[in-house]
């Protein structure tokens, strides 16, 4: 189910983009790896078809992971669920909560994360989406 | 004076007695006897008085009629004469010839008020024969009155001196010990005895007498001196930190004939900014807590991946080793960032002092507040000398000053900007300037942003003391810090710190 789908992650610490890019691609995910929030929009102006999962970090340096959420909506056309991973904040701060029920992030994961853990969000929010799609 | 008038003339007091021919010189007597200051009685051999000149009546509310030709027991009220033995006494020169010195009398009678006189019995002679003597009363009530109230002042100013919890020690004009007071015996351990004679400038710490010594100076050629810290070598060795505010002692003709030294002892002040110095270190520590969690996530979160991958058998040794590298990476990085944090969070010792480059202080600020900054969208931007800056003083106090600025200036922009950290030489002056670019500060705050606990920011966002510490550690450095800002515009705070030679 997860052949041939792409996941764009945003971080600007090369290490984690190496350690998403490497336990992605083992599960079977395309994975393109961006260190800013401008190289993502950019980015995904011209492949939004291609993406299917966003990865983003809370903390860019140019932009907040949840305020490039934001932008991906207002920004482009691209419809994908976008997932916030940080060492930031916790699952309970107001930021966290509100962006999750304003459905700007599908899910939260916080660093450092169990590699079940974050598999764990990231196919429960492709299911979510599949199932969506699906129905409509 | 009074001997000239008894000894001489007689008949001038005299109106029973005398035998003045010449009505001219009578007159004259007369006159100087009704207005001389003095209390005159010219008594017989039976003790009757003979003349009373006016003073004496006025002052004891009697007229002449009922004075002249009375005995002296009708004319003092019985206390006195019973006090003074006056009878006793008057008969007693009488019988020597000789003057009785003077004595003290207090002069108390119905409706009068209290009066104090000096008096003298003196021996009026005709001829051989002591024919009169005459009571001289010196009437010294205010005197008296005036010495006790001078005695009660000087009381009253040696309670307040020995009870200050101050040192207060006077000096003449060349530094020499006059007086040493309790509390200067209690903080030095010198007896006010020892201190006497001593130079003030010998009992200051050595690298501070000629501070001293110019101080005194300064006040002996009439210029204004301001609070000083100079530290006291106590008894015991031990430097005790001392602030002086000194005046000058001016004799009658306006010359300085010594100095005044009112001491406040700094020990427990100094313990105290100690402490607050801490506290404040511990909360500027908590703003960065945001920032701490942060950086050390990603490393340990690459760490904890690596491992996990090399859980999971795999059999490319390129990756093992990969996987490796980056676990001993992260764990590298994450001691680093704790090791940073560890060593501005260490209680340092106050008063070490020697030797900083300003350079090499901002660079390790920076690497520390850097990532914090980031996580605000703010950009550091770094200019500094290309030799070393170097202060004499103690490298975690400045580096507090620092870091407190650069914080400073990142909470004046919340929205992220720029903040530039400078750090040059001007002369013999070493000068550090951290501008931002931030909402700036109201002409209204300008000059209250280095008072304590004065803060623009909501409760829980600062304590409102890392600026009045800056200023407390630029001052005890020597040097000065100022602000200048336009609002709206950003900040830039400077500090002037004396540059160390060499």
């Amino acid at each position: 189910m997860t052949e041939n789908l792409n996941v764009l992650v945003v971080d600007d610490e090369p290490d984690v983009c190496w350690v998403l890019d490497v336990l992605l691609r083992k599960h079977g995910f395309t994975v393109v790896t961006m260190s800013s929030g401008a190289a993502a929009l950019r980015w995904l102006g011209d492949m939004e078809s291609a993406c299917s999962l966003i990865l983003v970090d809370a903390k860019l340096g140019d932009i907040e992971g949840v305020e490039l959420a934001k932008r991906i909506r207002t920004d482009t056309s691209c419809a994908a669920s976008v997932i916030l991973v940080s060492g930031y904040f916790y699952k309970d701060d107001s930021v966290v909560q509100d962006s999750l029920n304003a459905g700007i992030i599908s899910a939260f994961v916080t660093k450092p994360f169990r590699h079940e853990e974050i598999l764990g969000a990231i196919h429960a929010v492709l299911s979510t989406t599949l199932r969506n799609n699906y129905d409509s | 004076m009074k001997d000239q008038v008894s000894e001489r003339t007689p008949a001038g007091l005299s109106s029973v007695a005398g035998k003045a021919s010449d009505g001219w010189y009578e007159k004259l007597y007369h006159m100087l006897l009704g207005n001389i200051p003095f209390s005159l009685l010219l008594v017989d051999r039976s003790l009757r008085v003979v003349s009373a000149n006016r003073n004496f009546l006025v002052k004891g509310r009697r007229n002449a009629m009922d004075t002249i030709g009375a005995h002296i027991r009708e004319v003092f009220p019985d206390a006195i004469l019973e006090f003074t033995q006056l009878e006793s006494k008057i008969r007693g020169v009488f019988e020597s010839g000789l003057p009785l010195p003077g004595a003290q009398m207090t002069y108390r009678a119905p409706g009068i008020h209290t009066r104090i006189y000096y008096y003298s019995v003196i021996p009026v002679r005709l001829g051989v024969v002591v024919e009169h003597v005459m009571l001289v009363m010196d009437d010294i009530t205010e005197k008296v009155q005036l010495i006790e109230k001078a005695r009660m002042v000087e009381r009253h100013l040696a309670t307040v001196v020995e009870s200050a919890n101050d040192l207060v020690v006077s000096t003449d004009a060349k530094g020499c010990i006059i007086s040493w007071s309790r509390s200067a015996e209690r903080i030095s351990g010198y007896q006010a005895n020892e201190a006497r004679g001593l130079m003030l400038a010998e009992l200051c710490e050595t690298a501070q007498r000629e501070d001293m010594k110019a101080m005194i100076q300064r006040l002996v050629e009439g210029s204004a001196v301001q609070f000083q810290e100079i530290g006291l070598v106590a008894r015991s060795g031990r430097l005790v930190p001392v602030d002086w505010s000194c005046s000058p002692i001016l004799d009658d003709t306006d010359k300085v004939s010594g100095v005044v030294a009112v001491g406040r002892d700094l020990t427990e002040r100094r313990a105290f900014e100690q402490h607050i110095f801490q506290s404040e270190k511990l909360a500027a520590l908590g703003v960065m807590a945001g920032g701490i969690a942060h950086e050390l996530r990603n490393p340990l979160a690459v760490s904890f991946s690596a491992a996990q991958f090399l859980s999971v058998t795999s059999d490319d040794p390129l990756f093992q080793q990969e996987c490796v590298n980056k676990i001993i990476d992260g764990i590298q990085r994450s001691s680093l960032i704790i090791e940073n944090r560890l060593r501005f969070a260490r209680p340092a010792p106050g008063d070490r002092v020697g030797a900083v480059d300003l350079v090499v202080l901002a660079q390790e600020t920076l690497s520390v507040l850097s990532p914090q900054a980031r996580l605000q969208k703010i950009k550091v931007q770094e200019k500094y000398a290309d030799s070393p800056v170097s202060v004499s003083g103690n490298t975690n106090l400045l580096q507090q000053v620092l870091m407190n600025l650069i914080l400073n200036a990142c909470q004046f922009m919340p929205n992220g900007g720029v903040v530039m950290v400078e750090v040059r030489r001007e002369a013999d002056v070493a000068l550090i300037q951290v501008s931002d670019t931030g909402c700036g500060v109201s002409s209204a705050n300008l000059r209250r942003v280095f008072d304590p606990f004065f803060t623009t920011q909501p409760v829980g966002k600062g304590t409102g003391l890392g600026l009045s510490i800056c200023h407390t550690i630029v001052k005890q450095h020597g040097g000065e810090i100022e602000l200048n800002s336009v609002e709206g515009q950003g900040s830039t705070f400077t500090v002037r710190l004396p540059h160390l030679q060499g």
